[in-house]
């Protein structure tokens, strides 16, 4: 798989979910939606597929739950491991369509490129579906994207207030968690990573009160949770959020972390070392330094 | 009992970060320490089966310096001759006699072998068994088993580790342990294809059991290589003379056509070697393959020493006794406190693990609790056993695992019990 199909997956199921958290935890953001009730579909031509609801001031992000598809003359979809991706098909949806949470809007990207430079903020998809609602889009949601965009693109003057840190630490541990199924998956030297992540969870967690993430590892792949699940093969413990955030954000050496304090690691240290493996490899992708040449 | 503190340890730690990746890297990482306040960093001295720390803590060592420390710490015999050969000379302008000397040693106590080349790592040895088999066969594939361990090359390492490109591991296959038949397949999907199948005597990886070769095991893997043509190579780097002072293969009944030793040989001095057939002399005449310390005489000398003791003292029988004293005492005081502790491997390279919290965790507080207690131990690695083990040694270390076993019963809640 190409490299900037790759990065496709990662914006959507790594990036995009990110919105939920921005919305839930940003008291602006909150009531900039509070009244929104619609879905915003993402599709990439011969790739992967998302949607954005919003309801009830409330947003998620993950795949469609209701009827199926009203047409699909798309092109052919690739699939991927288990808890990557909902219906990567891009159909256009009937208004409603999508688990009842009002029209729909189909936003179509001719490429995986394409999506990836509006991720970039370097281009604009077609809206196919929906352009009642495209006042939404250009005002709500571009504030929303750009606000989640703030939060990830941290520097040391913004880590240096805690609210700022928190949500970073936040939404980079939710992006490291949702990027493993994704690199597992389709990343040439992740795909031979599998078999090191055997049954059982493991907890991600920034103490002493959270955030987590947690990765249930089973036969059909890695399904990355947000939360701290119970029963954990495997811990990974980060003193606090500044040694979190540094560890996420790789300025910590890890192995000397892990003597230190700064991280502490129980149970199946086996899956531990092949996760911060697949990990390693997320900067590939979602740093702005990142070069398409790395993945050739 | 008291417990050990670690300030000095710790603080040495932080300083070396700042000039060493990781601090302290490779297989001497504290990171798989789990808790690594339960562990010391850095050690000051040793001696016998002992060693310690720069925080003045003493341990009953049972990782042998993760196995080279096979006759004891400060040996004077394996030192004595080791110094005499130093006086004469060590890194010279050519070999000294003694590295023929050592060859016949070798050649004399391992079955099968006719001859030894020298160098200086386990994993030195390993690759070149690879290049000879490729060389004396003329062909490009390698089988080896799933999770196992043959040293730091980046074909040993495996695909998507750091620093290892797809190219590196190309030429190899792996299969699963115990399956002679899944070799037999890899046979027929390359026919001509494989040079030769490399793997341990028996299987110990880390973070799991050790596997025992299975009933025919190896006697069919040695049946399809004659068949086929393919070098059999035995990694008896960890498991060497800790079995059996002529082979780990000859413990376990066949005769492989190279077998590769480091960690035993020479009780700590720097030198590893590989032993092949007659047949094989030839291939191994023709790869180049060579160090700038692999002609070092002192540590020739010190293994010939550790070799006539290990004979002396009838080292593989010595360790494995007090491996089975030391896991059975382990395994009744489990069972007295409520515990399954299972043990797998070789009673002198044991790997043990509490079978009751599958997560391990509590198997790692066990562990650390031992360790802080003065039993140097590790959660997820085999351990090694000495013939410097001594009755008073087990005797403290069972009341060590005692001890550590009643603070897992006044503490026993989950992680962070440190």
């Amino acid at each position: 798989m190409s490299y900037d199909a790759i990065r496709a997956r990662l914006n959507l199921f790594a990036v995009l979910p990110n919105l939920e958290d921005v919305v839930r935890d940003d008291p602006e953001m909150k009531a900039l939606v509070s009244d929104a009730r619609l879905t915003i579909r993402f599709s990439v031509a011969g790739g992967p597929g998302t949607s954005v609801r919003f309801a009830g001031g409330v947003c998620t992000v993950g795949p469609d739950h209701g009827p199926p598809p009203v047409a699909a003359p798309a092109p052919a979809a690739e699939g991927g491991p288990a808890g990557e991706a909902g219906p990567a098909v891009a159909v256009a949806a009937a208004p409603g369509a999508a688990g009842g949470s009002g029209p729909t809007v189909r936003l179509a990207f001719t490429s995986a490129a394409h999506l990836n430079k509006m991720f970039d903020g370097a281009s604009q998809p077609i809206p196919l579906w929906g352009f009642n609602r495209l006042g939404f889009l250009k005002k709500e949601f571009t504030e929303l994207t750009d606000r989640m965009a703030y939060y990830l693109t941290p520097s040391d003057e913004l880590l240096s207030h805690p609210g700022y840190l928190a949500m970073n630490t936040l939404l980079t541990l939710n992006t490291a968690a949702f990027a493993v199924p994704v690199l597992l998956g389709h990343d040439p030297d992740c795909m031979p990573l599998r078999h090191g992540l055997t049954h059982g969870t493991i907890v991600i967690k920034v103490l002493p009160d959270g955030p987590a993430v947690s990765l249930v590892c089973g036969a059909s792949g890695v399904i990355p949770v947000k939360g701290e699940l119970p029963h954990p093969s495997a811990l990974v413990l980060l003193r606090d959020l500044p040694a979190a955030n540094a560890f996420l954000n790789g300025k910590l050496d890890t192995f000397a972390a892990a003597v230190t304090g700064e991280v502490q690691i129980w149970g199946r240290i086996g899956m531990i070392d092949t996760l911060g493996l697949v990990l390693d490899r997320v900067p590939k992708y979602l740093t702005p330094a990142a070069e398409p040449a790395a993945t050739a | 009992m008291d417990t050990y503190s670690f300030t000095k340890s710790q603080e040495l730690f932080v300083r070396a970060t700042k000039v060493i990746p990781c601090g302290i890297p490779g297989h001497f990482s504290p990171a798989p320490y789990v808790p690594p306040t339960a562990y010391p960093f850095f050690a000051a001295s040793g001696k016998g089966a002992h060693f310690t720390d720069v925080d003045g803590n003493d341990f009953i060592d049972y990782m042998c310096a993760y196995g080279p420390m096979v006759l004891g710490y400060d040996n004077k015999v394996v030192h004595d001759a080791a110094a005499k050969q130093r006086k004469l000379g060590d890194t010279l302008g050519a070999p000294a006699p003694v590295m023929i000397e050592l060859a016949e040693k070798l050649t004399s106590m391992i079955a099968g072998a006719d001859w030894a080349f020298f160098a200086k790592n386990g994993g030195d040895q390993t690759n070149y068994a690879t290049m000879i088999a490729r060389a004396a066969t003329g062909r490009p594939l390698i089988v080896a088993i799933e999770g196992g361990y043959h040293g730091v090359a980046p074909w040993m390492q495996g695909a998507g580790h750091h620093g290892v490109i797809a190219g590196d591991v190309a030429g190899f296959v792996r299969i699963p342990w115990n399956d002679a038949e899944a070799f037999a397949r890899v046979l027929t999907e390359h026919p001509g294809q494989v040079a030769g199948f490399i793997a341990t005597p028996y299987h110990h990886p880390t973070f799991a059991d050790s596997e025992l070769p299975a009933e025919g095991y190896w006697q069919r893997m040695r049946e399809l290589c004659d068949r086929e043509g393919v070098v059999l190579i035995i990694d008896d780097v960890r498991c060497g003379f800790r079995l059996s002072l002529r082979g780990s293969a000859d413990f376990f009944g066949f005769t492989p056509d190279l077998a590769c030793y480091c960690k035993a040989i020479a009780n700590g001095y720097p030198i590893s070697a590989i032993v092949g057939t007659e047949a094989l002399k030839g291939a191994a005449a023709k790869v180049f393959y060579t160090g700038s310390y692999w002609y070092q005489a002192a540590p020739m000398a010190a293994a010939l020493a550790c070799l006539a003791e290990l004979e002396r003292l009838d080292a593989s029988q010595r360790m494995q006794d007090y491996g089975r004293a030391l896991t059975d005492g382990m395994k009744r005081l489990a069972d007295q406190h409520g515990y399954e502790l299972k043990v797998s491997g070789v009673p002198s390279m044991p790997y043990l693990r509490l079978t009751d919290d599958p997560s391990l965790m509590l198997h790692q507080r066990f562990i650390g609790e031992c360790a802080r207690r003065g039993a140097y131990m590790t959660s997820h690695h085999n351990w090694f056993m000495s013939c410097a083990h001594t009755q008073d040694d087990l005797d403290h270390t069972l009341a060590i695992v005692e001890d550590a076993f009643t603070a897992l019963e006044k503490s026993p809640e989950g992680q962070g019990g440190s």
